[in-house]
Protein backbone atom coordinates (compact mmCIF):
# COMPACT_ATOMS: atom_id res chain seq x y z
CA UNK A 1 0.00 0.00 0.00
CA UNK A 2 1.17 3.35 -0.69
CA UNK A 3 1.57 6.42 1.47
CA UNK A 4 1.71 8.84 -0.75
CA UNK A 5 3.04 11.42 1.48
CA UNK A 6 6.29 9.60 1.91
CA UNK A 7 6.24 8.14 -1.52
CA UNK A 8 6.62 4.86 0.04
CA UNK A 9 4.75 1.80 0.61
CA UNK A 10 5.10 -2.34 2.25
CA UNK A 11 4.74 -5.26 0.13
CA UNK A 12 6.19 -8.62 0.91
CA UNK A 13 9.77 -7.59 0.40
CA UNK A 14 9.58 -4.91 3.18
CA UNK A 15 9.46 -1.12 2.59
CA UNK A 16 9.45 0.00 -1.28
CA UNK A 17 10.30 3.81 -1.87
CA UNK A 18 8.69 4.99 -5.23
CA UNK A 19 10.00 7.27 -7.79
CA UNK A 20 8.08 9.57 -9.98
CA UNK A 21 8.20 11.49 -13.27
CA UNK A 22 7.14 15.18 -14.06
CA UNK A 23 3.46 13.52 -13.94
CA UNK A 24 3.50 11.79 -10.71
CA UNK A 25 3.81 8.45 -12.13
CA UNK A 26 5.62 5.77 -10.72
CA UNK A 27 8.26 5.34 -12.55
CA UNK A 28 10.87 3.03 -10.18
CA UNK A 29 10.71 1.70 -6.63
CA UNK A 30 13.73 0.88 -4.81
CA UNK A 31 14.08 -0.73 -1.04
CA UNK A 32 15.15 0.38 1.45
CA UNK A 33 18.44 0.17 0.47
CA UNK A 34 18.25 2.69 -2.71
CA UNK A 35 18.44 -0.45 -4.52
CA UNK A 36 16.38 -0.85 -7.82
CA UNK A 37 13.90 -3.59 -7.29
CA UNK A 38 11.25 -2.11 -10.02
CA UNK A 39 10.72 0.05 -12.77
CA UNK A 40 7.91 0.79 -15.87
CA UNK A 41 7.91 3.47 -18.23
CA UNK A 42 4.13 4.70 -19.87
CA UNK A 43 2.69 6.19 -22.80
CA UNK A 44 1.03 9.51 -23.22
CA UNK A 45 -2.54 8.32 -21.74
CA UNK A 46 -1.09 5.61 -19.27
CA UNK A 47 -0.36 2.68 -21.53
CA UNK A 48 2.57 0.59 -20.30
CA UNK A 49 5.42 1.08 -22.47
CA UNK A 50 6.66 -2.60 -23.03
CA UNK A 51 9.97 -1.63 -23.67
CA UNK A 52 12.29 -1.45 -20.20
CA UNK A 53 14.95 -3.39 -19.48
CA UNK A 54 14.54 -5.24 -16.21
CA UNK A 55 13.36 -5.67 -13.25
CA UNK A 56 10.58 -4.53 -15.01
CA UNK A 57 7.18 -5.31 -13.52
CA UNK A 58 6.31 -2.31 -11.43
CA UNK A 59 5.97 -3.94 -7.29
CA UNK A 60 3.01 -1.72 -6.86
CA UNK A 61 -0.76 -0.71 -8.03
CA UNK A 62 0.29 2.88 -8.12
CA UNK A 63 1.12 3.38 -11.78
CA UNK A 64 0.43 5.74 -13.98
CA UNK A 65 0.09 9.60 -12.74
CA UNK A 66 0.32 8.15 -9.12
CA UNK A 67 -3.23 6.85 -9.47
CA UNK A 68 -4.36 3.12 -8.17
CA UNK A 69 -4.88 0.88 -10.28
CA UNK A 70 -7.59 -2.02 -10.57
CA UNK A 71 -7.29 -5.52 -10.81
CA UNK A 72 -6.29 -7.16 -14.04
CA UNK A 73 -10.04 -8.17 -14.45
CA UNK A 74 -11.09 -4.82 -14.61
CA UNK A 75 -10.12 -4.11 -18.13
CA UNK A 76 -6.92 -1.69 -16.93
CA UNK A 77 -9.39 0.57 -15.20
CA UNK A 78 -7.63 3.00 -12.86
CA UNK A 79 -9.26 4.70 -10.08
CA UNK A 80 -8.80 8.49 -10.02
CA UNK A 81 -11.36 8.91 -6.71
CA UNK A 82 -14.45 10.62 -8.68
CA UNK A 83 -14.04 8.62 -11.97
CA UNK A 84 -12.16 5.93 -13.06
CA UNK A 85 -10.20 6.43 -15.89
CA UNK A 86 -9.18 3.66 -18.91
CA UNK A 87 -5.10 4.25 -20.59
CA UNK A 88 -6.48 2.14 -23.17
CA UNK A 89 -9.74 4.22 -23.86
CA UNK A 90 -7.82 7.54 -23.28
CA UNK A 91 -10.49 8.19 -21.76
CA UNK A 92 -12.87 8.54 -18.19
CA UNK A 93 -15.78 5.55 -17.77
CA UNK A 94 -17.85 8.63 -16.56
CA UNK A 95 -18.40 12.02 -17.66
CA UNK A 96 -17.34 14.73 -15.70
CA UNK A 97 -20.11 16.94 -13.26
CA UNK A 98 -19.39 20.13 -14.52
CA UNK A 99 -17.68 21.41 -17.48
CA UNK A 100 -14.55 22.45 -15.87
CA UNK A 101 -13.82 25.75 -18.20
CA UNK A 102 -16.92 26.27 -21.44
CA UNK A 103 -14.31 28.54 -22.71
CA UNK A 104 -11.88 25.80 -23.58
CA UNK A 105 -13.74 23.35 -26.34
CA UNK A 106 -11.29 20.94 -25.06
CA UNK A 107 -13.03 21.00 -22.00
CA UNK A 108 -16.90 20.33 -23.53
CA UNK A 109 -15.84 16.46 -24.24
CA UNK A 110 -16.72 15.51 -20.76
CA UNK A 111 -15.31 12.33 -20.55
CA UNK A 112 -11.88 13.06 -22.11
CA UNK A 113 -8.74 12.62 -20.03
CA UNK A 114 -6.79 15.88 -19.11
CA UNK A 115 -7.62 18.25 -21.56
CA UNK A 116 -6.23 15.68 -23.91
CA UNK A 117 -3.27 16.86 -22.90
CA UNK A 118 -1.44 14.08 -20.51
CA UNK A 119 2.08 14.96 -21.11
CA UNK A 120 1.19 18.18 -19.92
CA UNK A 121 -1.53 17.94 -17.13
CA UNK A 122 -2.95 15.01 -15.21
CA UNK A 123 -6.17 14.99 -13.02
CA UNK A 124 -5.72 13.42 -9.51
CA UNK A 125 -8.90 13.94 -8.20
CA UNK A 126 -11.13 12.55 -11.52
CA UNK A 127 -13.10 16.67 -10.97
CA UNK A 128 -12.83 18.86 -8.19
CA UNK A 129 -15.77 18.02 -5.48
CA UNK A 130 -16.10 21.19 -3.50
CA UNK A 131 -16.61 23.02 -6.59
CA UNK A 132 -19.74 21.47 -6.81
CA UNK A 133 -20.72 21.87 -3.23
CA UNK A 134 -20.12 25.85 -4.05
CA UNK A 135 -22.23 25.91 -6.64
CA UNK A 136 -25.21 24.39 -4.85
CA UNK A 137 -24.43 26.41 -2.38
CA UNK A 138 -24.59 29.32 -4.45
CA UNK A 139 -27.27 27.99 -6.07
CA UNK A 140 -29.10 28.66 -3.01
CA UNK A 141 -28.34 32.28 -2.03
CA UNK A 142 -29.64 32.95 -5.58
CA UNK A 143 -32.81 31.41 -5.18
CA UNK A 144 -33.34 33.11 -1.80
CA UNK A 145 -32.74 36.86 -3.21
CA UNK A 146 -34.87 36.36 -6.03
CA UNK A 147 -37.86 33.85 -5.13
CA UNK A 148 -41.09 36.02 -4.45
CA UNK A 149 -39.17 39.07 -5.51
CA UNK A 150 -42.71 40.03 -7.71
CA UNK A 151 -43.99 41.04 -4.22
CA UNK A 152 -44.07 44.83 -3.99
CA UNK A 153 -43.94 45.55 -0.47
CA UNK A 154 -40.76 44.76 0.29
CA UNK A 155 -39.02 47.19 2.69
CA UNK A 156 -35.32 48.69 1.47
CA UNK A 157 -33.70 46.47 4.28
CA UNK A 158 -35.54 43.85 3.00
CA UNK A 159 -34.45 44.51 -0.77
CA UNK A 160 -30.82 45.04 0.35
CA UNK A 161 -30.62 41.94 1.76
CA UNK A 162 -32.10 39.98 -1.32
CA UNK A 163 -29.22 41.62 -2.98
CA UNK A 164 -26.44 40.56 -1.02
CA UNK A 165 -27.86 37.06 -1.13
CA UNK A 166 -27.75 37.45 -5.06
CA UNK A 167 -24.53 38.85 -4.87
CA UNK A 168 -22.79 36.48 -2.85
CA UNK A 169 -24.83 33.66 -4.96
CA UNK A 170 -23.48 34.92 -7.77
CA UNK A 171 -19.90 34.67 -5.56
CA UNK A 172 -19.66 31.32 -4.82
CA UNK A 173 -20.81 30.26 -8.58
CA UNK A 174 -18.13 32.04 -10.05
CA UNK A 175 -15.54 31.13 -7.45
CA UNK A 176 -16.18 27.64 -7.64
CA UNK A 177 -15.59 27.72 -11.58
CA UNK A 178 -12.42 29.95 -10.66
CA UNK A 179 -10.98 27.70 -8.28
CA UNK A 180 -12.17 24.15 -9.49
CA UNK A 181 -8.94 22.42 -10.78
CA UNK A 182 -9.70 19.36 -12.07
CA UNK A 183 -6.95 19.28 -14.48
CA UNK A 184 -3.49 20.73 -12.85
CA UNK A 185 -0.17 21.17 -14.40
CA UNK A 186 2.05 18.02 -14.26
CA UNK A 187 5.17 20.51 -12.86
CA UNK A 188 6.63 18.96 -10.30
CA UNK A 189 8.44 15.87 -9.46
CA UNK A 190 8.89 13.90 -6.17
CA UNK A 191 12.18 13.10 -5.80
CA UNK A 192 13.77 14.04 -2.69
CA UNK A 193 17.27 14.26 -3.03
CA UNK A 194 17.09 15.36 0.81
CA UNK A 195 16.44 11.69 1.43
CA UNK A 196 19.10 10.09 -0.33
CA UNK A 197 16.39 8.29 -2.16
CA UNK A 198 17.51 10.09 -5.66
CA UNK A 199 20.97 8.78 -5.88
CA UNK A 200 21.26 8.53 -9.49
CA UNK A 201 23.09 5.01 -9.18
CA UNK A 202 20.28 3.55 -7.96
CA UNK A 203 17.03 4.20 -9.39
CA UNK A 204 18.15 2.75 -12.98
CA UNK A 205 20.55 0.58 -14.86
CA UNK A 206 23.60 2.72 -15.78
CA UNK A 207 24.37 6.67 -14.45
CA UNK A 208 23.22 9.29 -14.79
CA UNK A 209 21.78 12.09 -12.31
CA UNK A 210 18.31 12.68 -13.59
CA UNK A 211 16.23 15.24 -11.45
CA UNK A 212 18.95 16.61 -9.61
CA UNK A 213 16.44 19.72 -8.58
CA UNK A 214 13.81 18.56 -6.12
CA UNK A 215 11.08 21.03 -6.15
CA UNK A 216 11.79 22.84 -9.61
CA UNK A 217 9.23 22.61 -12.51
CA UNK A 218 11.65 21.17 -14.82
CA UNK A 219 11.37 18.65 -18.35
CA UNK A 220 14.46 16.43 -18.09
CA UNK A 221 15.50 15.31 -21.83
CA UNK A 222 18.36 13.92 -22.94
CA UNK A 223 20.39 13.66 -26.24
CA UNK A 224 22.77 11.12 -27.65
CA UNK A 225 25.45 11.87 -29.64
CA UNK A 226 29.20 10.99 -29.67
CA UNK A 227 31.80 12.47 -27.50
CA UNK A 228 32.87 14.93 -30.22
CA UNK A 229 29.44 15.91 -30.43
CA UNK A 230 28.81 16.48 -27.08
CA UNK A 231 31.98 18.51 -26.31
CA UNK A 232 31.03 20.82 -29.68
CA UNK A 233 27.96 21.74 -27.41
CA UNK A 234 28.93 22.08 -24.39
CA UNK A 235 32.02 24.49 -25.56
CA UNK A 236 29.83 25.62 -28.77
CA UNK A 237 26.31 25.31 -27.72
CA UNK A 238 23.60 23.50 -29.70
CA UNK A 239 23.15 23.81 -33.89
CA UNK A 240 20.25 23.37 -34.88
CA UNK A 241 21.74 23.05 -38.39
CA UNK A 242 23.96 20.29 -37.47
CA UNK A 243 21.72 17.40 -37.80
CA UNK A 244 20.72 15.58 -41.26
CA UNK A 245 17.95 16.97 -43.16
CA UNK A 246 14.58 15.14 -43.99
CA UNK A 247 14.54 13.76 -40.56
CA UNK A 248 10.94 13.10 -38.79
CA UNK A 249 9.77 16.11 -37.55
CA UNK A 250 12.68 18.35 -39.94
CA UNK A 251 10.85 21.10 -42.28
CA UNK A 252 12.13 20.69 -45.76
CA UNK A 253 15.85 21.30 -46.16
CA UNK A 254 16.38 21.87 -42.57
CA UNK A 255 18.00 20.20 -39.51
CA UNK A 256 16.69 19.37 -36.30
CA UNK A 257 18.60 18.64 -32.60
CA UNK A 258 16.43 15.67 -31.54
CA UNK A 259 16.11 14.68 -27.37
CA UNK A 260 14.17 12.28 -25.90
CA UNK A 261 12.62 12.14 -22.46
CA UNK A 262 13.57 8.10 -22.12
CA UNK A 263 16.74 8.31 -20.98
CA UNK A 264 16.86 4.30 -21.91
CA UNK A 265 15.75 5.35 -25.22
CA UNK A 266 18.82 7.63 -25.47
CA UNK A 267 21.53 5.26 -24.04
CA UNK A 268 20.42 2.52 -26.48
CA UNK A 269 21.34 5.37 -29.27
CA UNK A 270 24.15 6.45 -27.85
CA UNK A 271 25.20 2.85 -27.45
CA UNK A 272 24.22 2.03 -31.16
CA UNK A 273 27.26 1.36 -33.84
CA UNK A 274 26.00 4.97 -35.21
CA UNK A 275 28.74 6.21 -32.69
CA UNK A 276 31.44 3.69 -33.01
CA UNK A 277 31.88 3.25 -28.70
CA UNK A 278 31.56 6.74 -28.82
CA UNK A 279 28.55 7.84 -27.54
CA UNK A 280 27.58 9.75 -24.75
CA UNK A 281 24.13 11.37 -23.40
CA UNK A 282 23.96 14.78 -22.70
CA UNK A 283 21.23 16.00 -20.14
CA UNK A 284 18.78 19.07 -20.39
CA UNK A 285 16.96 20.15 -16.96
CA UNK A 286 14.90 22.90 -18.50
CA UNK A 287 12.12 24.73 -16.69
CA UNK A 288 8.51 24.12 -18.03
CA UNK A 289 7.55 27.94 -17.83
CA UNK A 290 10.08 28.12 -20.54
CA UNK A 291 9.52 25.62 -22.63
CA UNK A 292 5.63 26.84 -22.76
CA UNK A 293 6.75 30.28 -24.29
CA UNK A 294 8.25 28.19 -27.58
CA UNK A 295 5.76 27.53 -30.44
CA UNK A 296 5.69 23.73 -30.06
CA UNK A 297 3.69 20.92 -31.72
CA UNK A 298 3.29 18.07 -29.34
CA UNK A 299 2.06 14.95 -31.02
CA UNK A 300 0.53 12.52 -27.56
CA UNK A 301 0.17 9.31 -29.99
CA UNK A 302 0.96 8.24 -33.34
CA UNK A 303 -2.47 8.88 -34.87
CA UNK A 304 -3.14 9.76 -38.58
CA UNK A 305 -1.85 13.64 -37.84
CA UNK A 306 1.37 12.43 -36.61
CA UNK A 307 2.05 9.77 -39.75
CA UNK A 308 0.84 12.41 -42.19
CA UNK A 309 3.43 15.02 -40.14
CA UNK A 310 6.30 12.36 -40.06
CA UNK A 311 6.34 11.34 -43.81
CA UNK A 312 6.33 14.67 -45.11
CA UNK A 313 8.85 15.26 -42.76
CA UNK A 314 10.77 12.30 -44.08
CA UNK A 315 10.35 12.79 -47.46
CA UNK A 316 11.49 16.34 -47.74
CA UNK A 317 8.21 17.98 -48.22
CA UNK A 318 7.15 19.27 -44.76
CA UNK A 319 7.16 22.92 -43.75
CA UNK A 320 6.25 24.63 -40.19
CA UNK A 321 8.18 27.01 -38.30
CA UNK A 322 7.61 25.01 -34.69
CA UNK A 323 10.38 25.79 -32.16
CA UNK A 324 9.96 22.47 -31.29
CA UNK A 325 8.04 19.56 -32.70
CA UNK A 326 7.12 16.49 -29.69
CA UNK A 327 5.63 12.92 -30.25
CA UNK A 328 6.72 8.98 -30.92
CA UNK A 329 9.78 8.27 -32.82
CA UNK A 330 9.06 6.26 -36.19
CA UNK A 331 9.98 2.95 -37.07
CA UNK A 332 10.25 3.27 -40.63
CA UNK A 333 10.36 -0.75 -41.54
CA UNK A 334 6.66 -0.43 -40.29
CA UNK A 335 5.59 2.78 -40.16
CA UNK A 336 4.73 2.27 -36.87
CA UNK A 337 5.58 4.96 -33.80
CA UNK A 338 7.67 3.99 -30.51
CA UNK A 339 9.64 5.94 -28.11
CA UNK A 340 9.77 9.70 -27.60
CA UNK A 341 11.50 12.76 -29.69
CA UNK A 342 11.98 16.41 -28.47
CA UNK A 343 13.60 18.02 -31.40
CA UNK A 344 14.32 21.86 -31.57
CA UNK A 345 14.40 23.95 -34.79
CA UNK A 346 15.25 27.31 -33.99
CA UNK A 347 18.00 28.99 -32.24
CA UNK A 348 15.44 30.28 -29.68
CA UNK A 349 14.76 27.12 -28.88
CA UNK A 350 18.61 25.89 -28.67
CA UNK A 351 19.49 28.90 -26.74
CA UNK A 352 16.98 28.15 -23.87
CA UNK A 353 18.33 24.35 -24.08
CA UNK A 354 22.17 26.15 -23.91
CA UNK A 355 21.13 27.00 -20.13
CA UNK A 356 19.88 23.98 -18.76
CA UNK A 357 22.78 21.57 -20.48
CA UNK A 358 23.18 19.71 -16.60
CA UNK A 359 26.30 17.55 -17.73
CA UNK A 360 27.26 14.49 -20.46
CA UNK A 361 27.93 11.12 -19.16
CA UNK B 1 4.79 -15.57 -41.80
CA UNK B 2 7.73 -13.79 -41.64
CA UNK B 3 9.44 -13.68 -38.65
CA UNK B 4 11.55 -10.87 -36.66
CA UNK B 5 14.80 -12.66 -38.09
CA UNK B 6 13.65 -12.83 -41.22
CA UNK B 7 13.36 -9.46 -41.84
CA UNK B 8 15.98 -8.68 -39.77
CA UNK B 9 18.06 -10.58 -42.36
CA UNK B 10 16.52 -8.92 -45.30
CA UNK B 11 17.43 -5.56 -43.95
CA UNK B 12 21.07 -6.36 -43.25
CA UNK B 13 21.29 -7.67 -46.94
CA UNK B 14 19.87 -4.39 -48.04
CA UNK B 15 22.64 -2.56 -45.97
CA UNK B 16 25.68 -4.99 -47.52
CA UNK B 17 24.40 -4.32 -51.01
CA UNK B 18 24.30 -0.48 -50.72
CA UNK B 19 28.20 -1.19 -49.41
CA UNK B 20 28.57 -2.74 -52.66
CA UNK B 21 26.97 -0.66 -54.77
CA UNK B 22 27.16 2.91 -53.35
CA UNK B 23 30.90 2.20 -51.58
CA UNK B 24 31.66 -0.01 -54.52
CA UNK B 25 32.93 -2.70 -52.32
CA UNK B 26 33.13 -6.52 -52.58
CA UNK B 27 30.10 -8.44 -51.26
CA UNK B 28 32.51 -10.62 -49.20
CA UNK B 29 34.41 -7.45 -47.56
CA UNK B 30 30.57 -5.52 -47.24
CA UNK B 31 29.59 -8.72 -45.22
CA UNK B 32 32.42 -8.68 -42.91
CA UNK B 33 32.27 -4.66 -42.53
CA UNK B 34 28.54 -5.47 -41.18
CA UNK B 35 29.20 -8.13 -39.18
CA UNK B 36 32.21 -6.91 -37.59
CA UNK B 37 29.96 -3.38 -36.66
CA UNK B 38 27.20 -5.50 -34.56
CA UNK B 39 24.86 -3.12 -36.80
CA UNK B 40 22.78 -6.45 -37.10
CA UNK B 41 23.10 -7.75 -33.43
CA UNK B 42 19.81 -6.83 -31.71
CA UNK B 43 18.93 -7.60 -28.49
CA UNK B 44 16.43 -5.82 -27.15
CA UNK B 45 12.89 -4.04 -28.59
CA UNK B 46 14.54 -0.83 -28.45
CA UNK B 47 17.46 -1.71 -30.32
CA UNK B 48 15.36 -3.12 -32.88
CA UNK B 49 13.39 0.04 -32.74
CA UNK B 50 16.42 2.08 -33.30
CA UNK B 51 17.81 -0.07 -35.94
CA UNK B 52 14.76 0.22 -38.15
CA UNK B 53 14.51 4.27 -37.56
CA UNK B 54 17.04 4.34 -40.11
CA UNK B 55 17.62 2.77 -43.68
CA UNK B 56 19.75 0.11 -44.71
CA UNK B 57 21.66 3.01 -46.84
CA UNK B 58 22.07 5.21 -43.45
CA UNK B 59 23.78 2.43 -41.60
CA UNK B 60 25.61 1.89 -45.08
CA UNK B 61 27.00 5.61 -45.55
CA UNK B 62 27.46 5.15 -41.58
CA UNK B 63 30.45 2.63 -41.79
CA UNK B 64 31.65 3.72 -45.15
CA UNK B 65 33.17 7.33 -43.32
CA UNK B 66 33.53 5.66 -39.94
CA UNK B 67 35.88 9.36 -39.56
CA UNK B 68 32.80 11.93 -40.55
CA UNK B 69 30.45 11.27 -37.88
CA UNK B 70 29.09 14.57 -40.24
CA UNK B 71 28.99 12.55 -43.38
CA UNK B 72 25.08 13.25 -43.83
CA UNK B 73 25.97 16.75 -44.34
CA UNK B 74 27.83 16.29 -47.70
CA UNK B 75 25.31 16.55 -50.36
CA UNK B 76 26.36 14.17 -52.71
CA UNK B 77 26.16 11.41 -49.61
CA UNK B 78 22.56 12.59 -48.72
CA UNK B 79 19.74 12.25 -49.23
CA UNK B 80 19.85 9.21 -50.92
CA UNK B 81 20.46 8.73 -54.43
CA UNK B 82 16.63 8.81 -56.31
CA UNK B 83 16.94 5.50 -57.32
CA UNK B 84 17.53 4.26 -54.16
CA UNK B 85 14.81 6.25 -52.96
CA UNK B 86 12.33 5.06 -55.97
CA UNK B 87 13.20 1.43 -55.34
Amino acid sequence: MRDPSTGSGQSANGLQYFLTDHLGSTVATTDSNGTLTSQQRYLPFGGTRTNVTTPNSLGTDFGYTGQRQLDAGMGGLMDYKARFYSPYLNHFTQPDSIVPDPANSQSLNRYSYALNNPIRYNDPSGHCPICVGLVLVGAFFIFNGTSDSYQPNLSTAELESRQTSVELGVALVVTAYSIQAPIVEAISNTYDCATGYCDPSLMLPGSYSAYSNTASETRTLYHATDTAGANSILTNGIDVTKGRVDLDFNPAGQSGFYLTDDILQAKDWATSPKFRGNGTVLEFNVPVEKIKLLNGKIFTEAGEEWTDFVLAGRGGILHHEYDFVEGPVLKKSTGTGFGHQFALFTQNAANLFDKYIINGR
Amino acid sequence: MKTMNDILGVFCQEIVECLVKYGSLDESVAKEMVSGSKICEVNSEMQENLLFHETPYYWAMTLLYPDNPYWYQDSKLWPPPKEYLDK
